[in-house]
């Protein structure tokens, strides 16, 4: 197990090194940030003088190494446009981001799940096939639509919640749900196929025929079997979720990293851009290990083949 | 007793005796909550070159000399200046007694200490080329500064109010730049309360200010990217302007209850800017390619149709706002045939095909706008190559691509055309892809005109050389709109983007 452990640990090394090599060719690409930064009123020369200043007119290699070599020590640079270290910058904003992905995965869990499990114990009903339609609906609609919709209706219509921003419970709930909105239709639809499949087995068969009450197959024996299809959904929506807070966050006005991220790509600040990607992919392989821990947890077979 | 309790004695006596003064003002209530779409970076004024900087700045800190909250230039921490007469030293006297927001008093020493750091390069200050003719700032008694330059600068009183906040020197020193950025002091009529990134600034009405003491106690800027989400903010009560919103909208905010329009001219020009300096046979370096370029766009119709009337032509690079234009020069007509002859005499008499460059999301629905001057010169037969980027790569390009064309837009930033004229039409200039030595020559000659008159008269006569010389496609100077509540009293000086709220109140 721990040799399982390890390896997983170095593929995890592995990638994160790869993402940070990506994300800054990408930031060296789009051009120089220079021109973002400074006013038009600045002559050629003192632009030169700039660059220097701010390290880039060194060859991109350099600069790389001289990134990663901070970066190992926790230092991942400071913000040209802030003015602060990036780690802390990015780790003041980072609450806001994981409150709402939270939010959303328990809504997606919550309404997913159990409407998944609805449609499976009574396939091809009506209700059935409302969830398997209004899931259809909800991996199709883009988020900015759903976000703008749901402020319409909730906050001008019927003035329930508030628009925009970061006060208190009552303004999650509608980033939450905007955000939550896609995961919840894969989640619903995914319980609904595993429970299907489950619930077609020969062991809930052999059940059936004892006579357990369904109650007991439906919520034991059958719930039990599709946790380990489930853990590994969930988990996958959880990092799409907190990386996919982009748009919600930049509609709800949520001061999260998504929106800084696509502000900073916006104005040049290329540092923050880059500890931001940084700091997710390490999330990311985090998550990704949790979860495997999760599988010896669950489930029996997994323990006892390694 | 302690010193504290000195202190606050002090404190008490002072707030008494302001309260009793006979100049004593209305005590500021309530409080203004401002939609933005983005907002400052640093607050530190001299680190920082962003438009929401500015506005923070503007309500914030001030200079020697500042911009009233009709834009006028008055005297602000200088009573008075002097210029000698060859232009090269400007000897300010003080105002005494002008309180920072900690109670500090502003001494000669902040002044210079703020100026020096301003113009240091190890500040990095992106502002600094706002300042470059300081050669020298010194203080020749207590109440009195000295500035020597290194050349005639004209506009020299105007970049100070732009680029020469002051800053208490003991506070700065205390906190350091990372904490002063964290908590700035300044001496302006509104003070720092809080900032949460991405969320929200909340200044507080400067009870100590001798002069302008706000109206509203409480000014809170949020920032929300999404137009239709500063809307429905405006539109539920929870904000009270909403600003910058796309002219589109126009409508739907007037059909709103208690909520008025405002449409405000920004001093900015925007121009389809020609590369006449490098490329070989590129035909826009021909007069009359140019000239035809300029009647063959039907810019009346972009105005009303894209922008929703939210624009005022021009005729030059001049901008009613900042620098009256000269009222002679009319702008090119609309005039399809007349065209086509240049084009013809030109020697492309089947039309030609030209590449522009434009942004997306730059500038105000900058993509539809290049669009429609396309449409519009395929008319006169010239097939336009449309290369739209994204905004940060084609600004980060910018100097380094060849751009034929490019639909660009020069904002307004210390109320003189200058900054238009050296950056922008130059040929030195960075952001210049012009060139005309007899303009070059002009335009240095300005940098030595202190006087107003002499200086808008002669910014004129090069304004009406680039327009016959057809030096860029003239369009107009932009306008923004704002969703305002019908019971706030605020109106913003033409041309002023640095909004400012001293003045700002609410109806009872």
């Amino acid at each position: 197990m721990l040799s399982y452990l390890l390896g997983r640990l170095w593929h995890a090394l592995l990638c994160v090194l790869g993402v940070s090599v990506i994300v800054f060719a990408i930031t060296n690409l789009i051009g120089d940030p220079v021109n973002l930064l400074l006013p038009p009123e600045v002559s050629s020369a003192d632009r030169q003088a700039y660059r220097e200043a701010l390290g880039l007119d060194r060859d991109p290699v350099t600069q790389y190494l001289i990134f990663l070599s901070k970066a190992v020590q926790g230092d991942l640079g400071v913000s040209y446009r802030f003015n602060v270290p990036v780690l802390e910058l990015v780790l003041s904003r980072f609450p806001a981001t994981v409150e709402l992905a939270l939010a959303a995965i328990v809504f997606a869990v919550l309404v997913g799940m159990s409407t998944g499990i609805v449609s499976a114990i009574w396939p091809g009903t009506l209700v059935d096939r409302l969830v398997q339609g209004v899931s259809l609906v909800g991996m199709a609609a883009p988020t900015f639509w759903v976000g703008i919709m749901l402020i319409l209706l909730f906050s001008v219509q019927l003035q329930l919640l508030p628009t925009a921003g970061r006060s208190g419970w009552s303004s999650l709930v509608l980033p939450a749900i905007t955000l939550g909105w896609y995961s919840t239709a894969v989640i619903s639809r995914m319980t609904r196929s595993t429970m299907l499949e489950v619930l077609d087995s020969d062991y809930i068969r052999m059940s059936v025929l004892k006579g357990t009450p369904r109650r007991v197959i439906i919520f034991k024996h059958s719930l039990k079997n599709i946790l380990t299809t489930m853990v590994t959904i969930v988990s996958l929506q959880l990092v799409v979720l907190l990386a996919g807070a982009v748009i919600t966050e930049t509609i709800f006005a949520w001061p999260g990293i998504g929106r800084l991220l696509i502000q900073s790509a916006g104005s040049g600040d290329y540092p923050v851009v880059q500890g931001i990607t940084l700091l997710c992919s390490l999330l990311f392989v985090l998550i990704d290990f949790v979860t495997d821990l999760l599988y010896f947890a669950i489930d029996p077979r997994i323990r006892h083949n390694l | 007793m302690s010193f504290r309790l000195t202190a606050k004695l002090l404190l008490r006596s002072t707030l008494l005796l302001a309260l009793l003064s006979p100049a004593a003002y209305a005590v500021p209530t309530g409080k203004i909550t401002i939609a933005v779409p983005s907002e400052p970076g640093t607050l530190d004024p001299m680190r920082s070159n962003n438009r929401y900087n500015h506005t923070f700045n503007a309500n914030m800190f001030e200079a020697l000399f500042v911009r009233d909250s009709r834009a006028e230039l008055v005297p602000g921490l200088a009573e008075s200046v002097n210029i000698s007469s060859d232009g090269l030293t400007y000897t300010f006297k003080l105002r005494r007694g002008v309180r920072f927001h900690d109670g500090s008093t502003m001494t000669a020493d902040d002044v210079k200490f703020s100026m020096d750091r301003a113009t240091n390069p190890a500040t990095k200050n992106p502002m600094a080329s706002f300042l470059k003719a300081i050669e020298r700032v010194d203080i020749a008694n207590p109440d009195t500064i000295v500035v020597k330059l290194k050349e005639r600068d004209g506009a020299f009183l105007k970049k100070l109010a732009f680029a020469g906040w002051v800053i208490p020197r003991r506070y700065f020193e205390s906190v350091g730049e990372e904490g002063f950025a964290r908590r700035p002091i300044g001496s302006g009529p509104f003070k720092f309360k809080s900032r949460s990134i991405n969320e929200f600034i909340e200044l507080e009405a400067n009870e100590l200010h001798r002069s302008n003491v706000p109206k509203v106690k409480d000014l809170v800027y949020r920032t929300i990217p999404e137009d239709a989400v500063r809307l429905a903010e405006l539109q539920t009560g929870r904000v009270d302007i909403a600003t910058e919103m796309p002219p589109p909208l126009m409508e739907r905010i007037e059909a709103l209850k208690d909520v008025k329009a405002v449409s405000h001219p920004t001093g900015a020009v925007y121009w389809v800017v020609f590369n006449v300096k490098d490329g070989k046979d590129n035909p826009v370096t021909k007069l009359k390619v140019r000239q035809a370029l300029n009647y063959g766009i039907d810019k009346q119709a972009i105005i009303k149709g894209v922008l929703r009337g939210q624009a005022t032509q021009v005729a030059g690079a001049l901008v009613p706002s900042i620098t009256p234009p000269d009222p002679t020069l009319k702008p090119y007509p609309y005039d399809p045939a007349m065209a086509r002859k240049l084009l013809a005499e030109a020697g492309y008499p089947n039309g030609l095909k030209v590449e522009m460059y434009g942004s997306v999301g730059r500038y105000t629905l900058d993509r539809d706008i290049s669009l429609a001057i396309a449409n519009s010169l395929k008319g006169i037969g010239v097939d336009v190559d449309l290369k739209l980027w994204e905004s940060s790569k084609w600004v980060g390009d910018l100097g380094k691509k060849y751009y034929p064309m490019s639909y660009q837009e020069f904002g307004n930033t210390i109320f003189d055309p200058e900054g238009l004229m050296i950056f922008g039409v130059h040929t030195k200039a960075f952001w210049s892809f012009y060139t005309n030595p007899q303009v070059d020559k002009l335009i240095d000659e300005s940098m030595a005109i202190i006087d107003t008159k002499q200086r808008n008269a002669h910014f004129q006569k090069i304004d009406r050389l680039l327009h016959e010389d057809a030096s860029h496609i003239f369009l107009w100077e932009s306008k923004i709109v704002m969703g305002v509540k019908d019971k706030l009293n605020w109106t913003p000086a033409p041309g002023d983007t640095w909004f400012k709220f001293w003045d700002a109140s609410w109806q009872k």
